[in-house]
């Protein structure tokens, strides 16, 4: 949206330039001038202005937006003027020029802002003549503006970028991003183990839930080993390394799925959901809903022992599937553990 | 009141959404954040079990309600099925109390001797029920035991059940009962029952508020979750699910996870 705004003011700025061809000359002074403060000397920064017809008393120095002159004074070939800033970089200034000739000055100003003091040091020298319609003025106003919005759009942009190369969301914001270092960032990010996973779950998330997995947008994982020139499966088996050596069973449970396998046999199998390991808890129950989804990839008509046959597990009772560890084993439960020792046999890992 | 939150309630009965879990259950719903995130089949009719428990309580409260009042256990009520506290015949429980352990335990003892001490005649409480239900706007639902056992011309749906949650987590009684691990209560005579709740979820699955669990051969694992994280929550129904436990806690973190993603 900035983009736009931006490229309209251009447009008009385009438009008052295109009216400015009426040719009313100004005067065009080449302005050097040199800051000094606190003992340093700032380097010397020269700029081109256009001085307009009928401004004959202004002097030929480039002023901000907020500062104002004030209280012009000419005797002989001396200029003294005052000027004050406001705003955000507030200032007070009292300055004196001489015109060594009509076409060339020198002088300075005393500037306090802040509580601290500085000398500005300035050399003029007119060039000849230039366009100083006050339209002209106006145009170069609303293209400077112009640039500067957007410059400011490129820069929100650009930090925009680092942002979502940070995130590592998804890869696709990189083609609007020209700074190399983005795409470094975010190859960096996707990388860790976190990120990594975020990104495979949320593959696998739209891959349930969308009948057309082929859209690059649907695989952000998949598209970020593209881009970042990485094998998925490499990578993936190193990061199952590292988490195997920090535990970091909730990577094993959904990434992992050998390493999971073998602890879901030790630390879930056959155990009900309120007797498991509360460290546990998680990953068996991230497992369970892996294991759900894989089942329905392969087999969505076949054999399970999930669906319908839930409810010949339950007797007529209403507590029997229910947190029951706090009650005794009844005749019911002891057949349930033999069902879910049958299930377990059967590739069904978990009792409910 | 009551239109708002049929406003609310309407919006995802008519949004299509994905179903990644489709052996889960016979019919579930999702929904975060009041957007209806996954669905399968939630207009399908079933057996609530004791998720009518919910119904229940609303019927209760709105009949002179009276938490401190004594009520008797019949010798009906004190036959009846598990999920159970094992009153006897002729014990004595405050309203309260029983409406606790239904709530809690879905004790069926208690919900019987809740709703005989409110009207003994069934036919009168379960033409209640069904009023409450269609002023929720649970038009695709008809209720016939007060307890939820199984019974023939009984059902509700994935998407009425939610509107039901909705409600009875609007009464804050039923919210914090809903919400409780465990309790315990005293019976008239001195005797006193410690019971925890059925719902498994409550202390293991973080942010977790409640609120019903169900199981019966016809109905399968059913389940109402209440989940909340900070300025999230998610609600999950589920009827005739499979391994419930397991795949309402993963079914409910991947429901969050989902935030993260986007």
């Amino acid at each position: 949206m900035k983009h736009v705004c931006a490229l309209l003011l251009l447009t008009c700025a385009g438009t008052s330039l295109a009216l400015a061809q009426g040719k009313i000359e100004g005067e065009k002074w080449k302005v050097t001038n040199t800051m000094q403060m606190a003992g340093m000397a700032m380097p010397a920064q020269t700029s081109e202005i256009c001085k307009q017809p009928g401004q004959d008393s202004e002097p030929p120095i480039r002023t901000d937006d907020s500062c104002q002159i004030y209280d012009m004074k000419r005797s002989g070939n001396v200029q003294s003027f005052k000027m004050r800033c406001t705003g955000e970089d507030a200032a007070e200034g009292s300055a004196q020029l001489t015109y060594i000739s009509p076409d060339h000055y020198q002088g300075k100003m005393e500037i306090t802002t802040g509580g601290e003091s500085m000398v500005m040091s300035y050399e003029g020298q007119k060039l000849g003549q230039c366009d100083g319609t006050e339209v002209n003025f106006v145009a170069k106003k609303i293209l400077a503006d112009a640039e500067r919005q957007q410059k400011l759009a490129e820069q929100q942009m650009v930090q925009r970028c680092h942002e979502l190369a940070a995130e590592a969301n998804d890869p696709f914001f990189l083609a609007q991003c020209k700074d190399p270092a983005d795409k470094r960032t975010y190859c960096d990010a996707v990388r860790k183990p976190h990120n990594f996973r975020r990104l495979a779950q949320e593959e696998r998330r739209r891959a349930r839930i969308s009948s057309a997995f082929n859209n690059p947008g649907d695989r952000p994982l998949t598209e970020s080993a593209r881009i970042c020139g990485f094998s998925l499966e490499q990578e993936r088996e190193g990061l199952c390394r590292l988490a195997e050596q920090k535990n970091d069973l909730g990577f094993i449970a959904t990434e992992c799925p050998t390493m999971a396998a073998g602890i879901a046999a030790q630390q879930c199998a056959g155990r009900r959901y309120t007797a498991i390991a509360a460290s546990y808890r998680n990953f068996c129950s991230e497992y369970a809903s892996n294991q759900e989804q894989e089942r329905r990839q392969q087999q969505a008509g076949a054999m399970s022992a999930t669906g319908g046959d839930s409810a010949a597990l339950d007797p007529t009772q209403d507590q029997q599937q229910d947190p029951a560890q706090d009650q005794p084993q009844n005749a019911v439960e002891k057949t349930k553990g033999l069902f879910n020792k049958g299930k377990k046999a059967l590739g069904g890992l978990f009792s409910n | 009141m009551v239109g708002a939150l049929l406003l609310t309630l309407i919006a995802p009965v008519h949004a299509e959404a994905p179903d990644p879990y489709p052996s889960a259950a016979r019919s579930y719903v999702v929904v975060l954040d009041d957007r209806l995130l996954w669905q399968r089949t939630p207009t399908r009719r079933l057996q609530p079990a004791s998720l009518a428990k919910l119904l229940t309580a609303l019927v209760v409260l709105d009949s002179n309600w009276n938490a401190e009042r004594w009520i008797s256990v019949s010798r009906y009520a004190a036959s009846v099925p598990p999920s159970r506290l094992g009153l006897t015949a002729n014990e004595q429980i405050t309203a309260g109390a029983a409406l606790a352990a239904m709530l809690i335990r879905s004790a069926n003892d208690a919900c019987r001797a809740l709703v005989e001490s409110i009207s003994s005649d069934l036919d009168a409480f379960r033409a209640k029920m069904n009023a409450r239900a269609a002023r929720l706007g649970m038009t695709d639902s008809n209720f016939v035991d007060p307890c939820g056992f199984d019974a023939p011309g009984q059902y509700s749906t994935a998407i009425d059940l939610l509107k039901l949650a909705r409600a009875a987590r609007s009464v804050p009684l039923i919210a914090h009962l809903a919400a409780l691990p465990e309790a315990q209560l005293t019976t008239r005579a001195g005797r006193t029952i410690r019971f925890t709740s059925t719902n498994a979820l409550l202390g293991r699955l973080a942010g977790t508020e409640g609120l019903k669990t169900g199981n019966t051969s016809q109905a399968g694992q059913c389940l109402i979750a209440y989940v909340r994280r900070q300025s999230h929550d998610v609600w999950l129904v589920m009827l005739g699910g499979t391994e419930r436990w397991w795949l309402a806690h993963g079914m409910i973190e991947d429901a969050f996870g989902s935030i993260l993603a986007n």
